[in-house]
C-alpha cells in the first residue's frame, strides 16, 4: 500500500483534500470512512435525544451578534464578529420561530 | 477573548472573526469544567482566583491582556494547566478538551477560513458525545468539597435546642432559624 499523504494530527481527522486524487491511500481512506460513519451515527443519536427531549440542543455562540447587531456594519475591530461562517449567517437571516431554532439545533 | 485578540490587544488591530468565536466556545467549556461542581452548581470549595482561571479574570492592563493571550496560546500545548483543575464531575471531559485545545494549534487550523475549523471542532465534540462515559452512580457525595457538603456537616453539629422542631436533615432550616 502506498501512503502519499501525511499522518493526521492528534485530532485524528483527515479532510478530503488530504486524499490523493489517484486514491492510493487505501488504508487511510478506510479509516476515514469508518470515522465518518461513527460521527454520522453519533450525530443521529444526538438528534434523536434532542427530539425525544432527553437533552437540549442550542446555539451557544454568536447568538447576540446574529440577532442584535447590525450585520451591515463595516468591519469593526474589537468585540464584533465579522465574516461569520454560513451557519451563523443562517441564524441572522432566518431567526424566526420554532422551525428555525429546530434547524439551528440540528446544525449543532 | 481569543488568544489572537488578546495578543494584539495593545496594537488594537485585531479583527474579531468567526474563528475567534470557535476558539471562545472551547474556553466556555473550560470555564464550566473548572468552576462548576456539577449541573447548575458552582463549586463551593474554591473561588475562581484560586484556580488556574485566575489570570482570565484579573486583567487590569493591556500588558495583562497580552500575557493572558500568551497563556491561552500555551494551553494548546499544555492543556493540563486547566484540565488539572476540572472538578470530578467534569474530569471525564479532559480528553475532549485536550483535543479541542490541540486542534487550535494544529497545522490544519486555518487562520482565514472558519469552516474547516468549525467542522474540526464539531467532530471532536461529536466524538466526545459518542465516547465519553459519565461517572457511574454519580452523586454530590462523590465531590464533598466541590458541593460544600463539609460546611453542611458542620452546621448539623449545632446544639439540639437550636435544631429542635426542624427537619434534622435540612441544614437550610437551621440557617433560616438563625437569621
Amino acid at each position: 500500500m502506498t501512503m502519499k499523504h501525511p499522518p493526521p494530527d492528534n485530532d485524528g481527522a483527515y479532510t478530503h483534500s488530504d486524499v490523493p486524487s489517484d486514491g492510493t491511500a487505501t488504508y487511510s481512506n478506510m479509516g476515514d470512512e469508518i470515522r465518518e460513519q461513527q460521527l454520522a451515527r453519533w450525530d443521529q443519536e444526538r438528534r434523536n435525544m434532542i427530539q425525544d427531549g432527553d437533552v437540549r440542543g442550542g446555539l451557544l455562540i454568536d447568538f447576540d451578534y446574529a440577532t442584535l447587531l447590525d450585520q451591515s456594519l463595516p468591519v469593526v475591530p474589537g468585540d464584533r464578529t465579522v465574516s461569520s461562517s454560513p451557519s451563523f449567517a443562517y441564524v441572522a437571516h432566518h431567526l424566526s420561530g420554532y422551525n428555525t431554532i429546530h434547524v439551528i439545533q440540528d446544525s449543532f | 477573548m481569543s488568544s489572537k485578540i488578546l495578543s494584539n490587544f495593545k496594537k488594537d488591530t485585531a479583527i474579531h472573526t468567526a474563528n475567534d468565536d470557535i476558539e471562545l466556545l472551547i474556553y466556555v467549556l473550560v470555564w464550566t469544567c473548572v468552576l462548576y461542581a456539577g449541573p447548575c452548581t458552582v463549586r463551593q470549595d474554591k473561588q475562581i482566583t484560586e484556580t488556574a482561571l485566575k489570570p482570565w479574570v484579573t486583567v487590569c492592563s493591556p500588558n495583562d491582556a497580552v500575557s493572558l493571550g500568551v497563556l491561552k496560546s500555551g494551553l494548546r500545548y499544555q492543556p493540563s494547566i486547566v484540565t488539572d483543575n476540572f472538578t470530578p464531575f467534569f474530569r471525564c471531559l479532559c480528553p475532549v478538551v485536550e483535543k479541542l485545545l490541540a486542534a487550535l494549534g494544529s497545522t490544519r487550523w486555518s487562520a482565514t477560513d472558519p469552516l474547516p475549523n468549525y467542522k474540526t471542532i464539531r467532530n471532536i465534540l461529536l466524538e466526545g458525545f459518542g465516547t465519553v462515559e459519565e461517572i457511574p452512580n454519580w452523586s454530590p457525595r462523590k465531590d464533598v468539597p466541590g458541593y460544600g457538603l463539609l460546611k453542611f456537616e458542620r452546621k448539623r453539629k449545632l446544639p439540639s435546642y437550636a435544631t429542635s422542631g426542624y427537619d434534622g436533615d435540612s441544614s437550610r432550616s437551621v440557617c433560616t432559624r438563625y437569621r
